[in-house]
C-alpha cells in the first residue's frame, strides 16, 4: 500500500469539498479517480500533495502520516503530480524544466557554482545528460532547448508528466492528462501512462474524464460525487453501478463501450 | 577645462557603477525571483548608514566598513523577507514600500544618524576604479549565481510558485535568500554612494529612489543582467548630462517608462515577462 486516505475531510468555509473520503492505492497500480466536475477530485490531489491540509483524517504515504509535511517535503518523499491546467516553467527551456525536477537530488553548492570550480562543470554535465535521457525516453529530445511555452499542447502535457517522473517520485498524480486531446492523442496518452507504470515501476493515481482511457488502463476506480466517495472497485463494476450511472446524469458512463 | 570634464565623466562612471550594483540586487529579487519590491532604496540606505557609522564612530577602515554595510543590509533583507514572504503582487509591493518608509523615518528620528540634518564629512573613499571593479565583480557574481542550481530555482519561483514547490524546492527559504542577497547588493551600493557623495540624509533614500531603481530595471529589461547595466547607465547618465533640466527628471522617467511599456514591455534587453 503506497497511499492511504483515512476519513479525509476538507472544508472551505461552508463548503465540504472532500467529505470523509477513504481509499487506498496499491503499489505499482493505476488507480483512477473519477466523478463529475466539482466533485472534489483535484482537491484530493491538493490534499495529497500538501497544497491544502485536511480538516479531518489522515493521509499516509508508505505507511507514514504526511498531512503535516510541507508540499516540497512530500515531493522529496516521492510524491509528484501534474496539474489540470498545465503548470510548466513556461519561459524556461524544456531541459531546465527537467533539471528543476531534479533539484533536491543535485549535489552542488553555491560556492562551487559561483566560483565555477571543476565540480560545477562536472555536475552540470551530469545533470544535463540525465535530463536529456528523460527527454529521449519520451521523444522530446528535439525540443530540449525550446522554451516550454513554445511546445505544442500535447507535448506540454508529456513534458509535465516526465518532469514529475524526473523528481524520482514513486507515486505520480496525474490530473486530467488527456484533457483537450483528440481520440487519437488520448489513445497515445493511455499507452504512455501504461508504459510509465510498466517500465519505470511507478504507481499512478489518475483523474480523467475520458472513460475509454479510464476503463482501458485502470486497475481500480474510485468515484467521487459532491465530495463523497460514491463507489470503488474494478472498472467494469464501477461502470455498471447504478449509483454511478445516476451521478453521471442519465448514464453517460454506461454508454461508453469497454 | 579638460580636467574638469574628465572628473565630471569619472563621477558619472562612479555613479553608474554604484547604480549597477544596486539594481543588480533588485533584479535578483524582482527580475529573477519575481517578487516586486518597492523598498529597495531602504536597503541602500541601511548599507550607507551602517558603513558610515562604522567608519565615523568606530573608526573602521573603508575596506571593512564597505562589506559590513552590505552585510547589515543583507541581514535586514533577511528579516524583512521572513514576514512578507507569503505576500504577492500588490500586497508585497505595499509591504516593501511601507518598509522603505519605516526605515526612512527611523533614520530621520535617530540621534546617531543626526536626523534630517544627515551625516556630512564622510571620507571620500569611493574612486571610479573601486566602483567600476566592484560593479564588474558584482556582474560576474550575479551571472554565475543566476546560472547555478540556486538561480534556476529562483527562476522557477518566478515562473510558477506552486509548480516550483512541487519540484521539492523550499520556496520560502529561497525567497528569503533572494531578498537577503539582493538587499546586500543594495547595501554595498549604498555604502559606496556614501563614500562618494560624502553626505547622506534620509531624503536621499526615499520611495522615489526605489522607483528610480525599478525604472532602471524595467528600462533595461527584468531578468537581464545586460539590461541592468544598460538601464542603470542610461537613467544615471542622462539626468547628469542634462543637469540644466534637472527639474524635469521625473517627467523624463515617466516618458521613458510609458514608451517602454508601449513599445517594448520586456525592456531594452529583456526577453521574459514577469507577472508580478
Ligand atoms: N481553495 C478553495 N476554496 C474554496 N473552494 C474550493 C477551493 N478549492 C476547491 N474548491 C471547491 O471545491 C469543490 C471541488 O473542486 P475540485 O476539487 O476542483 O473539483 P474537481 O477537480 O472534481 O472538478 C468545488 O466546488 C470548488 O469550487
Ligand atoms: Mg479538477
Amino acid at each position: 500500500m503506497i497511499l492511504e486516505l483515512n476519513n479525509v475531510t476538507v472544508r472551505f468555509g461552508g463548503l465540504t469539498a472532500v467529505d470523509n473520503v477513504s481509499f487506498n492505492v496499491e503499489d505499482n497500480a493505476i488507480m483512477s479517480l473519477i466523478g463529475p466536475n466539482g466533485a472534489g477530485k483535484t482537491t484530493v490531489f491538493n490534499l495529497i500533495t500538501g497544497v491544502y491540509r485536511p480538516t479531518e483524517g489522515d493521509i499516509l504515504y508508505k505507511g507514514a502520516k504526511i498531512q503535516d509535511k510541507k508540499p516540497y517535503q512530500r515531493t522529496r518523499m516521492g510524491i509528484a503530480r501534474t496539474f489540470q491546467n498545465i503548470r510548466l516553467f513556461k519561459q524556461l527551456t524544456v531541459t531546465e524544466n527537467l533539471i528543476l525536477a531534479m533539484h533536491p537530488l543535485r549535489n552542488i553548492n553555491m560556492f562551487e557554482s559561483i566560483f565555477r570550480l571543476p565540480r560545477f562543470f562536472r555536475e552540470r554535465k551530469e545533470v544535463i545528460a540525465k535530463a536529456e535521457s528523460y527527454l529521449e525516453y519520451v521523444n522530446l529530445l528535439d525540443y530540449k532547448n525550446e522554451r516550454a511555452e513554445n511546445l505544442p499542447y500535447g507535448k506540454q502535457r508529456e513534458l509535465e508528466i516526465v518532469r514529475a517522473i524526473a523528481t524520482g517520485a514513486d507515486l505520480l498524480l496525474l490530473d486530467e492528462p488527456a484533457a483537450g486531446m483528440n481520440p487519437q492523442e488520448t489513445t497515445q496518452c493511455m499507452h504512455f501512462i501504461k508504459r510509465i507504470r510498466d517500465e519505470l515501476n511507478k504507481t499512478i493515481l489518475l483523474i480523467e474524464h475520458d472513460m475509454t482511457l479510464v476503463m482501458g488502463i485502470s486497475d481500480e476506480v474510485t468515484v467521487l460525487d459532491y465530495g463523497k466517495k460514491l463507489a470503488e472497485g474494478l472498472p467494469h463494476d464501477v461502470q455498471n453501478d447504478p449509483l454511478v450511472i445516476e451521478a453521471y446524469l442519465g448514464g453517460g458512463v454506461a454508454h461508453v463501450e469497454d | 577645462m579638460d580636467l574638469i570634464f574628465n572628473s565630471y565623466v569619472l563621477q558619472i562612471i562612479t555613479m553608474c557603477s554604484i547604480n549597477i550594483i544596486i539594481v543588480l540586487g533588485l533584479n535578483l529579487i524582482t527580475g529573477v525571483t519575481g517578487q516586486l519590491s518597492l523598498g529597495h532604496a531602504a536597503f541602500a540606505s541601511i548599507g550607507a548608514y551602517a558603513s558610515t557609522l562604522l567608519m565615523l564612530n568606530l573608526g573602521l577602515p573603508f575596506f571593512l566598513a564597505l562589506p559590513l554595510g552590505a552585510l547589515v543590509a543583507g541581514v535586514s533583507g533577511f528579516f524583512l523577507g521572513v514576514p512578507i514572504l507569503r505576500l504577492r503582487g500588490d500586497y508585497l509591493a505595499i509591504a516593501t514600500l511601507g518598509f522603505c518608509e519605516i526605515v526612512r523615518v527611523v533614520f530621520l528620528n535617530l540621534k546617531i544618524t543626526r536626523g534630517a540634518l544627515g551625516i556630512s564629512g564622510i571620507p571620500h573613499h569611493t574612486t571610479p576604479l573601486i566602483a567600476a571593479v566592484l560593479a564588474i565583480l558584482s556582474i560576474a557574481f550575479m551571472f554565475n549565481m543566476e546560472n547555478s542550481r540556486f538561480g534556476l530555482a529562483l527562476k522557477s519561483i518566478r515562473e510558477d510558485e506552486i509548480a516550483s514547490e512541487m519540484m521539492g524546492i523550499n520556496i520560502a527559504k529561497y525567497k528569503i535568500m533572494a531578498f537577503a542577497i539582493g538587499s546586500a547588493f543594495a547595501g554595498l551600493g549604498g555604502a559606496l554612494y556614501a563614500c562618494q557623495i560624502t553626505f547622506i540624509s534620509p531624503v536621499d533614500f526615499g520611495f522615489m529612489k526605489s522607483v528610480e531603481q525599478l525604472c532602471m530595471l524595467v528600462l533595461g529589461g527584468m531578468g537581464s543582467i545586460v539590461g541592468v547595466v544598460a538601464g542603470s547607465i542610461i537613467l544615471t547618465s542622462i539626468p547628469e548630462l542634462l543637469r540644466f533640466a534637472s527639474e524635469y527628471r521625473m517627467v523624463m522617467y515617466g516618458i521613458v517608462l510609458i514608451m517602454i511599456m508601449a513599445f517594448r514591455p520586456q525592456g531594452l534587453f529583456g526577453n521574459i515577462k514577469v507577472n508580478l
